[in-house]
């Protein structure tokens, strides 16, 4: 039974990352790369314009990481400290941007910079660098918040105190005390951050302006505007080593472990109120204008506003060939299957990456953070050529679909996870043993309770992933009346005329409440699954 | 000095500590004793500067502490279960205190040195929190929290998370150590034990108020409380009638709730025969007794009334056996 | 190696056309296309009236699943990934600047459907008839009218002028298929194309991304501040047909001497096991019924004589005469050095 268990834990994530993603994968990039592919790679590192594309996929991704990390780590520790039900409610809003299409905020954000006059003279943030770190950090600001703060609020206040005490300030308090402490969260939500970024597409394109390419814009360009496969997959090379070598750095400073706690309590030194309120602010101002934004143009019909465009999603445009609301419904089934598919893989791949040999761990962390870190054409095209025959001619069934999602919803919920397993007190876990748990049993009483709480935010943002996911979806052939949101949205707006963009942005405005909805419903889960711990 | 006084804080409509006052002379060692939930850690907080006051003032040698933020006391505390930093090795946790006041590197080691060796763990600078044991955490919590030279320490059950035998043992060093260095300190326990063990002064709380202070020795011989008693120890307490009477019999007391203190008892050496002999004192069949090295501890049932009391007397007395036994009236208290 | 790149394909394209003849062969047995299921395989901007396909069913008895991913671009992608064991049995949407690409990589079976002699011989783009053109749609350069108040300008040259300095909003012809087929009008244009476009990077047009960005993010119509766009010359009617409030009259126009043809073609795959619905299929995309539907679902133009255009359209677009094009050919010998050079001017 143990062993059978142990075995399961192993092959079911290794199968699913194997089947879906490693091998697909392999099987593009050696396609693409038969011939001369090594040329083309040193002839990628031999391009002036191909090392300056590499250095700003790079770097643009360390920037929107630290900036993130800066405006959103205050954020998370505010909803630390928040109590039970309205940190619930807090992180499901946070979530709200990630399920927002690339070109719907960025259309957003081009309103805000218009209005306050950032497209052209000396600030002007349009089309430019800081457009991008923007929308990065918008995008992203649920990753930090989400995971950084589930780790935060089961911190021992005391330990803060205790420094206070000691005769340390609230900063060095912060930095010698609680960001240590913090450390595996951070690194953690830091490399997804990371991840996004350096593999964002939209934004760069639609935000950046057109002078300015990442490795994940080129590989597009390359792959299906020039159709020169070889120099896509070269890129797609670089981009996956480049990928590995971070994943590698993050859970080397994953595994500085901490850090455990009994009874997590509140930490109660009092946070200034005016810091709070500047906190607040910022994030009204940076989560809430885009939003707000949209809600706005949603409502608007001529001069006035009204519910017209609401009430127009139950009906089939000519645009599209179901109802909107259809394609709603289509995301949701989706993202149920799909975060199914991720909370198991995921939730058996973390215990092996906290409990498995140290080769095993590492390699299973590696190869479930991946596809992450891949584009969305490697793994589309991938797919494409890998399952096109029985028993596994998946390309034109719907599984595909949720299936993709997964594999970018897996990394979140080990992610999420890792750090939390980690957290759990060895103390705790020998007690249970000398009380007389067997090993499984003691993974049942406790790391299943506490873990659970990591897989319930891992779950939601797995779910959110699937609801918002854009880039692979469009890449797979999908019937057309299972078309996704994400994708219905997008066709709205590909025909001029007042109408349709309403209803385009009455419908992002529904996927954010659906996916606030259905992101508090799957955390409160948590409340039976977490018991007494 | 440390003055606490009027001392209140609540939480929502609940009154945790309410109208405390007393104070802590310079290196005396006050113990704050009280059943759970009394607001005695509550308290210790406010002290610290951890939690805000409703209303009150704690101050030093005259000086208003309020201003000052938690790490401008120059008041140290240890936690019940030690709260040691995880990511840190026992040096470095016992350095914290004094990296943080600017201490040279030096200087540092020299002193944690010392501090490590005055809570007999030297040589444990490289250790790390996992493997220390409950007791030597507990020790390095006292060391971390002694390093700074706080003026004040704070002590919450610090021994409350130990087995009893370590926790005798530390109950006999802590004042010892505590002296060695020279510091006002106040704490916090539920066991009057290891409170007669530690006080110079004793605080008894209860229900968020100062129930009854002093000497330990006067409180405990005069506890004026029923409950106060009760949280002692004391186990005789009994209902005196408007004559003096008592289930056995009668006693020259007050009348009212009184605490007969366990040393009042002496055993008469020949009780005589005669049944109405004054002074013979009350006959009692020994139910309990336990040797307690210099003494033995009885349980008796007082013949006329069944009274069950509990003495602690000088001569061994053995189960079953009949005695009459004096009880002083002045070691008899009166409680409200 | 799965398969030879696409100009290897190339060379040996003779001996590729004997054989998917020899495919057709095989298929036109004594085959029942009734009750057979045909997967239609086409791009993310597909669109048609439920009741349309429903006819062709109707008729034949062949049902069409339809099988939909990205745009022309990945779709042509995918299917040369593919080719050989394809993912459907007819594909629609690749137009004419990706025409030479699937043409290259072999993915189409030779079908003349009779339905082409209805068809103007200007959009029979591939003389052995591995495609069929279906529609055809301009891409323009719209203006916003009430924002101009000297009048639009009338040719391409004119967009240079410093009357119309920072009033353009063009696409990336990198990411961007109105963007490619404005890069080839300037090409098909100008001698000097390079040169107009120094000029129109000195004049202080805008670059977006995409359509959507272009037209929704800075061109008036979203919300933006630019009166010039590149567009469809059938923008005008979708924003009268989705204007809300309604109007009758489009607020903008269209710059006929800009606009750039892209033709778009239906093709049976290479490898299909259903050849003989799939060419009922490609005969019924040339009847009327199909035809008439174009316009208001997908607002592109039909190719045959005979289609009757909804008056939205008759009202609001003239079908340019003579517009601008380039030999498919040319246009992918050409993409890769004119968007380098593009780049070069623009960004460099």
């Amino acid at each position: 039974m143990k062993t059978a268990v142990k075995l399961f834990a192993v092959l079911i994530p290794a199968t699913f990352v194997v089947v879906f993603f490693v091998y697909p994968v392999i099987n593009v990039l050696s396609t693409g790369l038969a011939g001369d592919g090594l040329g083309s790679l040193v002839d990628l590192f031999e391009s002036s314009r191909e090392r300056r594309v590499m250095w700003f996929t790079v770097w643009q991704a360390v920037a929107s990481t630290a900036l993130t990390l800066l405006v959103a780590l205050p954020a998370a520790a505010l909803v630390a400290g928040l109590s039970e039900r309205r940190r619930r409610i807090a992180r499901a809003l946070v979530t709200v941007p990630f399920v927002l299409p690339t070109v719907v905020v960025a259309g957003a954000f081009e309103g805000v910079f218009q209005r306050f006059g950032l497209v052209s003279g000396t600030v002007r943030v349009h089309h430019t660098v800081w457009a991008i770190l923007l929308a990065h950090v918008f995008f992203n600001y649920a990753v930090v918040v989400r995971t950084v703060g589930i780790h935060w609020a089961g911190l021992d206040g005391r330990l803060e105190e205790q420094a206070r005490l000691l005769g340390a300030g609230r900063w060095r308090t912060f930095t010698e005390v609680t960001l240590p402490r913090l450390r595996p969260a951070i690194a953690s939500a830091a490399s997804i951050v990371f991840l996004f970024s350096f593999t964002s597409f939209g934004v760069i394109l639609i935000l950046g302006g057109p002078g300015r390419s990442t490795i994940e814009t080129d590989i597009y360009r390359f792959a299906v505007t020039r159709g020169d496969l070889t120099t896509a997959a070269s890129l797609a090379v670089v981009q996956i080593v480049a990928v590995l070598a971070l994943i590698s750095l993050t859970t080397r400073l994953e595994r500085h472990r901490p850090v455990a706690t009994r009874q997590p309590r509140q930490a109660s030194l009092a946070v200034g109120r005016a810091w709070r309120w500047a906190n607040v602010s910022l994030m009204l101002l940076l989560l809430g204008t885009p939003v707000a934004v949209l809600v706005e143009r949603s409502l608007a019909v001529g001069e006035g506003y009204s519910l017209r465009h609401y009430g127009a999603l139950v009906h089939r445009t000519r645009q599209l060939p179901v109802p909107a609301l259809v394609a709603v419904r289509n995301s949701l089934v989706f993202a149920v299957v799909a975060t199914a598919l991720a909370v198991v893989v995921g939730g058996l791949a973390s215990l092996v990456v906290v409990h498995g040999r140290r080769a095993l761990s590492r390699v299973f962390d590696l190869g479930l953070t991946l596809p992450l870190g891949t584009s969305a054409v490697t793994i589309g095209f991938g797919i494409l050529i890998t399952l096109d025959e029985p028993p596994l001619d998946l390309r034109t069934s719907w599984m595909i679909i949720p299936i993709a999602h997964a594999l970018i919803g897996v990394p979140f919920v080990v992610r999420t996870m890792v750090p939390v397993l980690r957290g759990i007190d060895n103390s705790l876990r020998e007690v249970a043993a000398v009380l007389g748990a067997a090993p499984s049993r003691v993974r049942r009483e406790i790391d299943l309770p506490i873990g659970s709480r990591g897989l319930v935010v891992g779950a939601g943002f797995a779910f959110a992933v699937s609801i918002g996911e854009f880039g692979a979806t469009s890449f797979l052939p999908r019937h057309s009346d299972s078309i996704t949101a994400p994708i219905a949205l997008f066709r709205l707006l590909a025909t001029p005329g007042q109408l349709l963009q309403g209803q385009a942005m009455a419908l992002a405005v529904v996927l954010m409440v659906v996916v606030a909805l259905a992101v508090v419903a799957i955390e409160s889960v948590r409340g039976t699954a977490d018991g007494g711990l | 000095m440390l003055s606490i006084e009027g001392l209140s804080v609540s939480f929502g409509d609940h009154l945790a500590v309410d109208d405390v006052s007393f104070d802590v002379a310079d290196n005396e060692i006050v113990v704050l004793l009280g059943p759970s939930g009394c607001g005695k850690s509550t308290l210790l907080r406010a002290i610290a500067g951890l939690q805000p006051l409703d209303s009150g003032r704690v101050s030093r040698d005259g000086e208003d502490l309020a201003p000052l933020a938690p790490d401008e006391r120059g008041i140290g505390m240890m936690f019940q279960d030690h709260a040691l930093f995880p990511h840190r090795d026992v040096g470095q946790n016992v350095e914290f205190g004094l990296r943080m006041a600017g201490v040279a590197s030096a200087v540092r080691s020299t002193r944690v040195a010392e501090m490590l060796e005055l809570v007999g763990l030297s040589g444990f600078e490289r250790r790390t929190v996992g493997t220390l044991s409950g007791g030597e955490a507990q020790r390095v919590a006292l060391a971390r929290a002694l390093a700074p030279e706080p003026r004040v320490l704070l002590l919450d059950e610090p021994l409350g998370s130990l087995d009893r035998e370590l926790r005798d043992r530390l109950v006999e060093d802590l004042p010892g150590v505590l002296r060695e260095v020279g510091i006002s300190a106040i704490h916090v326990t539920h066991d009057h034990d290891e409170a007669f063990a530690v006080a110079e002064k004793l605080v008894v709380m209860g229900e968020g108020r100062v129930v009854r202070s002093g000497l330990p020795t006067d409180v405990w011989s005069d506890p004026r409380h029923e409950a106060v008693a009760n949280f002692l120890g004391h186990r005789n307490i009994v209902e005196i009638g408007p004559r003096g009477e008592v289930p056995w019999g009668t006693l020259p007391s007050e009348p009212g709730r009184a605490v007969i203190l366990p040393d009042a008892a002496t055993v008469l050496a020949d009780p005589g025969d005669s049944a109405d002999r004054p002074g013979r004192g009350v006959e009692v069949r020994v139910v309990g007794s336990r040797f307690r090295g210099a003494s033995w501890e009885v349980d008796v049932d007082t013949e006329p009334g069944g009274a069950h009391l509990h003495f602690v007397v000088p001569t061994e007395l053995l189960i079953g056996q009949r005695v009459f036994l004096n009880i002083d009236p002045s070691r008899v208290r009166a409680v409200s | 190696m799965r398969r030879p790149t696409a100009l290897g394909m190339a060379a040996v394209i003779g001996l590729a056309l004997l054989t998917t003849a020899c495919g057709s062969e095989q298929a036109s047995g004594p085959e029942r296309i009734e009750g057979t299921t045909l997967t239609l395989l086409t791009h993310d901007s597909f669109a048609l009236s439920d009741s349309t396909l429903q006819a062709f069913t109707a008729q034949t008895g062949v049902k069409v699943e339809i099988l939909e991913s990205g745009d022309a671009g990945t779709l042509v992608s995918q299917s040369i990934l593919s080719a050989g064991n394809p993912l459907g049995d007819v594909m629609f949407g690749i137009d004419n600047t990706f025409l030479q690409r699937g043409l290259d990589a072999e993915l189409f079976e030779v079908y003349a459907s009779d339905g082409l002699s209805d068809v103007p011989d200007s959009f029979r783009l591939d003389p052995l008839n591995r495609v069929t053109p279906i529609d055809f749609g301009d891409v323009c350069i719209n203006y916003w009218t009430d924002a101009l108040e000297s009048g639009p300008p009338t040719a391409l040259s004119d967009l240079t002028k410093s009357e119309f300095a920072d009033q353009l909003v063009v696409e990336n012809p990198e990411t961007s298929s109105p963007g490619f087929a404005f890069l080839l009008a300037t090409i098909a244009t100008f001698d000097d194309w390079e040169g107009f476009w120094a000029d129109l990077r000195a004049n202080g047009v805008s670059v977006a991304s995409g359509w959507e960005d272009a037209y929704y993010g800075q061109f008036i119509s979203g919300g933006g501040d630019r009166p010039l766009v590149v567009s469809y010359a059938s923008s005008p009617p979708a924003e009268v047909f989705y204007s809300d409030p309604p109007v009758d009259v489009a607020p903008t126009g269209v710059i006929d001497e800009s606009c750039f043809r892209q033709i778009e073609f239906a093709g049976i795959l290479a490898g299909t096991s259903n050849r003989l619905a799939a060419e009922a299929l490609i005969d019924f995309m040339l009847t009327p019924v199909f035809q008439n539907d174009i316009p208001l679902s997908m607002f592109v133009f039909p190719v045959i004589d005979s289609a009757i255009l909804p008056p939205l359209f008759s009202d609001n677009v003239t079908v340019v005469d003579d517009p601008l094009t380039l030999d498919p050919a040319d246009i992918e010998a050409g993409r890769d050095g004119w968007t380098a050079q593009w780049v070069e001017i623009m960004f460099g």
